[in-house]
């Protein structure tokens, strides 16, 4: 690199990645205020290490790793729940899933504990590979897998199991 | 996309409403960060810089053929203070929490690549079974390497990105040198002959593997070029092939830090009892001892062994950051020194239960 990045550059890099990398924290969080925090907050933690970014181009995903390993963090410190308490099951999705199902889809993530919850937004949004969400997360990725299983089993007694077909814990991908 | 939930899944992300991106406020909280990072505390914490009483420092070559760089940034900052508790590594002084995928942390190496984690089934390092590894990069993001040793005690050079070890091979040992950031096997050395322990402990710096100590040899150790494979004497002394920038620590009549070129005393403790613990870099030496009335541990005293500036740390266990700045942790605060000024940073850092085996970061936990 040239010269080393500027405070222009890190404005540029908080408009292009702000919406994603808010979507993320969103699905991550299930709250909207609590999402922005999380974003505002790995952004930050990315401009206190701005000055030893080599490559600009590849800070949009530092910040995201940054991201999903503050999430985890705050799973940890904050006593975050583990899983919402829910004393109506939302109803079933339909087998062909259509914009009405997106309330029961967040109800569902809502009930996954927060580290089952984060190997499915990173895997099904994000598409991060097995070996990605392990680094991400902090764990082996016999963890990420048996996690991810043990996710959409839960999300397949809400969701039904058309809904996840053809996706099941032995079709993880690999890369 | 062809897969309902990755479908589903993006249509709620997508259907999201991000709010306008707030860059002020993005930089004001990481310029905040950063001042907070490298803002220096001194009142209110109970860390004093004091003169060096406990022990006799002899500064070498008349003291200021090394002295510090006057223009070198200084100042505490709690980048790069690591430590564990349990299964989890609180990086930069607790700013973010990794947790490894095993039942504890025996402990922290500095690497080139990131924070090499040694971790099994508990936190000890003799009879504490099999050892086991972790890399955690600058990033946060964690690769487990696919390295298992057991009774052994191992060497990282912080400017490099290997772990080295010996295994018990035939009539001596084999020599092993581990990358960790691609996490492949770089060098297997076979090495003969007869150590105290087996195996036995080494040290690494560059491309030299220390081994160490051969019972009623002279020279003790040997030294392994890791990339030829030669095999030659070493004359480096010590009671352990502990490497800290060319520094070692020696038990004799009472415990000395010693120049390993020159052979010179640099430090020398205070009576028998104390216990010397050198930075990773060699600059600090931490000074403990104990109460002979009370049996509870004395503060320990960090000195610089360039300037002979000392201060006394606000605990007796002093771990080493990334940076080669003491630190320690206790009562729910972690607090990181400049070890040539004396200024220190403290913070409170929640640790979960109320009396944690904390591992700190910089320290082998051998014995």
């Amino acid at each position: 690199m040239a010269r080393p990045p500027t405070d222009e550059d890190f404005a540029d890099l908080v408009h292009a990645a702000w919406p994603s990398l808010y979507r993320t924290a969103y699905l991550l969080l299930g709250d909207a205020a609590e999402a922005e925090d999380l974003t505002q907050t790995a952004l930050a933690k990315t401009y206190a290490s701005w000055g030893r970014v080599r490559e600009p181009a590849a800070a949009r995903g530092y910040a995201r790793t940054v991201l999903v390993n503050t999430a985890t963090s705050w799973f940890r410190r904050r006593s975050w729940r583990n899983e919402l308490p829910t004393e109506t099951l939302p109803e079933r999705a339909h087998p062909d899933a259509t914009n009405d199902d997106r309330p029961v889809l967040l109800a569902a993530l809502a009930r996954l504990a927060p580290r089952q919850r984060a190997v499915v937004v990173l895997r099904f949004y994000d598409d991060l590979s097995v070996a990605e969400r392990a680094r991400a997360l902090g764990v082996s990725e016999g963890t990420v897998k048996s996690q991810t299983s043990v996710a959409l089993d839960r999300l397949r007694d809400v969701l039904g199991d058309s809904l996840l077909h053809p996706i099941d814990g032995t079709s993880e991908k690999g890369v | 996309m062809t897969e309902p939930l990755t479908r589903l899944l993006h249509d709620v992300g997508d259907d999201v409403t991000a709010p306008p991106p707030p860059t002020s406020a993005v930089l004001e909280r990481g310029r905040h960060l950063r001042r907070r990072r490298t803002a220096v505390l001194s009142a209110g914490v109970s860390v004093a810089v004091v003169a060096v009483l406990t022990g006799a420092l002899l500064l070498p070559g008349g003291g200021d053929d090394r002295a510090v760089d006057p223009v070198a940034p200084s100042g505490p900052t709690f980048d790069g203070v690591t430590f564990a508790v349990g299964d989890e590594v609180y990086l930069d002084g607790g700013e973010t929490v990794v947790q490894i995928d095993d039942r504890a942390v025996k402990s922290l190496y500095y690497s080139s690549v990131g924070v090499v984690v040694r971790h099994g089934n508990d936190s000890a390092s003799d009879g504490g079974g099999p050892q086991r590894f972790t890399l955690i990069r600058p990033d946060g993001t964690v690769s487990p390497a696919s390295v298992e040793t057991e009774e052994t005690a191992h060497g990282v050079d912080p400017d490099q990105p290997y772990l080295a070890w010996a295994e018990a091979a035939g009539g001596g040992v084999e020599v092993v040198v581990h990358d960790v950031g691609t996490d492949t096997e770089v060098a297997r050395v076979p090495v003969e002959g007869r150590f105290t322990w087996s195996p036995p402990p080494v040290a690494l710096e560059g491309d030299t593997v220390y081994v160490g100590g051969r019972p009623g040899e002279d020279p003790a150790f040997l030294a392994v070029d890791w990339r030829t494979g030669e095999v030659t004497e070493s004359e480096r002394t010590g009671y352990f092939p502990q490497l800290t920038g060319e520094r070692t620590v020696e038990y004799d009549r009472e415990p000395t830090v010693v120049d390993v070129t020159s052979g010179e005393v640099l430090y020398t403790a205070d009576g028998r009892d104390g216990f010397l613990t050198l930075s990773p870099d060699g600059r600090f030496v931490a000074e403990t001892g104990f109460d002979e009335r009370t049996f509870e541990n004395l503060d320990a005293t960090v000195v610089d062994l360039d300037t002979g500036a000392g201060l006394e740390m606000p605990g007796s266990d002093v771990g080493w950051s990334e940076g080669g700045q003491p630190f320690v942790v206790g009562g729910g605060e972690v607090t990181v020194c400049d070890g040539t000024s004396g200024d220190c940073l403290t913070e409170d850092v929640d640790l979960g239960t109320k009396r944690p085996q904390v591992q700190l970061g910089g320290r082998t936990y051998e014995s």
